[in-house]
């Protein structure tokens, strides 16, 4: 590893305390009566900015236009494009725990659906809006997608829309970034989709067979 | 959305400072604000706010917002520096490393740490913005509120600097 990944990983796995919870409010009350100050040449800035921005997507190369298109937001994920990315990944991590679906459905606040052909999972678990579960060399995750992103994906190739289900084949191995940027885990090939509210991430079969599975997930 | 802060929209500023609160807050503690992070960090999206009449259309929000981060971090150090009980006073880099970061071992990260930490000022700076906080160059130099070129050279030396201070270890792994 080069010297500055290794500096990389220094700054992700430091301990920052978490925001003060009240600093949304706080600013926003501190600012609630102040004017953002207003140059009168801003609106023709405004005004020539938009006209390029204009002139920019009419002449800009398609693949350019397609990266530019492809940051988007499937329910909790956040897929963001990038330059390089790794070439393998590690098996896919089997789910430890060993909860009843009842527990589950109790434990994450809804009723996690499950792919109906693989019969009932090897391991179960489950934290507050969000349920994991493995079979041999499958895994399925569903959370409730909430306003800011659960996950970024780092990915490098293209996406694959799947129509029927309105799902995101992410087709290579990715960095699996937590949203508060910590990199969790190098992810294996996975679809995306996004059903009731719930996000799905399924992950460790090919394409045919995750949209096959994923069809059947009720 | 900073176009509805600017038109008036105080309320759209939310999203801004919720979208960049982390950042901001990893900043301040990387650059030594200690206990007076949430303090910089408040200060700082407040100071942005008003001064968001000079951002300059198109230009990248995080940058400019972690310049005046880094600028409130160090107004903060140096009214501390007047303050007497110099030995309670948080330092630059004065973080815990997680274990269960699994790239590389908590051991070596320490010993990067330590080193980083011995870097003068503006190497230390640089390393920080570039490699700890992961930003580009572009924004590094932003930040840093210096041209590229220098980012660029400094990011060298420094980087010169820390394979000496840590003999070998990247040719033995």
């Amino acid at each position: 590893m080069n010297l500055d990944d290794e500096l990389r990983a220094v700054g992700r796995s430091a301990v920052v305390p978490p925001v003060d919870e009240g600093l949304t409010a706080a600013v926003l009350a501190r600012v609630a009566d102040l004017p953002v100050r207003k140059r009168l040449r801003d609106r023709w800035r405004a005004f020539v900015a938009g006209l390029l921005v204009l002139m920019a997507g009419a002449v800009l190369a398609p693949p350019v236009r397609a990266t530019v298109a492809e940051w988007l937001r499937i329910g909790g994920v956040q897929a963001q494009p990038v330059g390089t990315g790794p070439s393998t990944a590690p098996p896919v991590p089997t789910v430890p725990g060993h909860l009843s679906l009842e527990q589950a459905t109790r434990t994450a606040g809804f009723t996690p659906a499950r792919p109906k052909e693989l019969g009932a999972p090897t391991g179960v678990e489950a934290s507050k809006g969000f349920v994991a579960m493995s079979w041999s060399g499958v895994r399925l995750e569903q959370f409730e997608s909430d306003i800011s992103p659960m996950y970024i994906k780092k990915y490098y190739q293209d996406l694959e829309y799947v129509p029927d289900l309105n799902a995101f084949w992410f087709k290579t191995p990715h960095e699996l970034v937590l949203a508060d940027q910590r990199v969790l885990r190098i992810a294996g090939p996975t679809l995306v989709w996004v059903h009731n509210g719930i996000t799905f991430r399924l992950e460790g079969v090919d394409k045919a067979r995750a949209v096959q599975l994923a069809t059947g997930t009720s | 959305m900073l176009a509805r802060v600017r038109g008036g929209e105080s309320a759209a500023y939310g999203e801004l400072v919720n979208r960049h609160a982390l950042v901001a807050k990893r900043t301040a503690v990387f650059l030594g604000a200690g206990a007076d992070a949430d303090d910089v960090v408040q200060e700082a999206f407040v100071k942005a706010y008003k001064a968001l009449g000079t951002f300059r259309d198109g230009a990248a929000f995080r940058p400019w917002l972690l310049r005046i981060v880094a600028n409130e971090t160090r107004n903060v150090v140096r009214a501390r520096g007047r303050r007497a009980r110099r030995e309670e006073l948080a330092a630059p880099l004065d973080v815990v490393l997680d274990p269960a970061e699994e790239a590389v071992s908590l051991e070596r990260r320490k010993e990067l740490l330590a080193a980083v930490r011995e870097l003068p000022e503006p190497m230390r700076l640089v390393v920080t913005c570039r490699y700890l906080l992961d930003l580009d160059e572009q924004e590094t130099a932003v930040v840093l509120g210096w041209p590229r070129g220098t980012v660029k050279s400094r990011l060298h030396r420094a980087l010169g600097r820390l394979r000496d201070a840590l003999p070998d270890k990247e040719v033995q792994r």
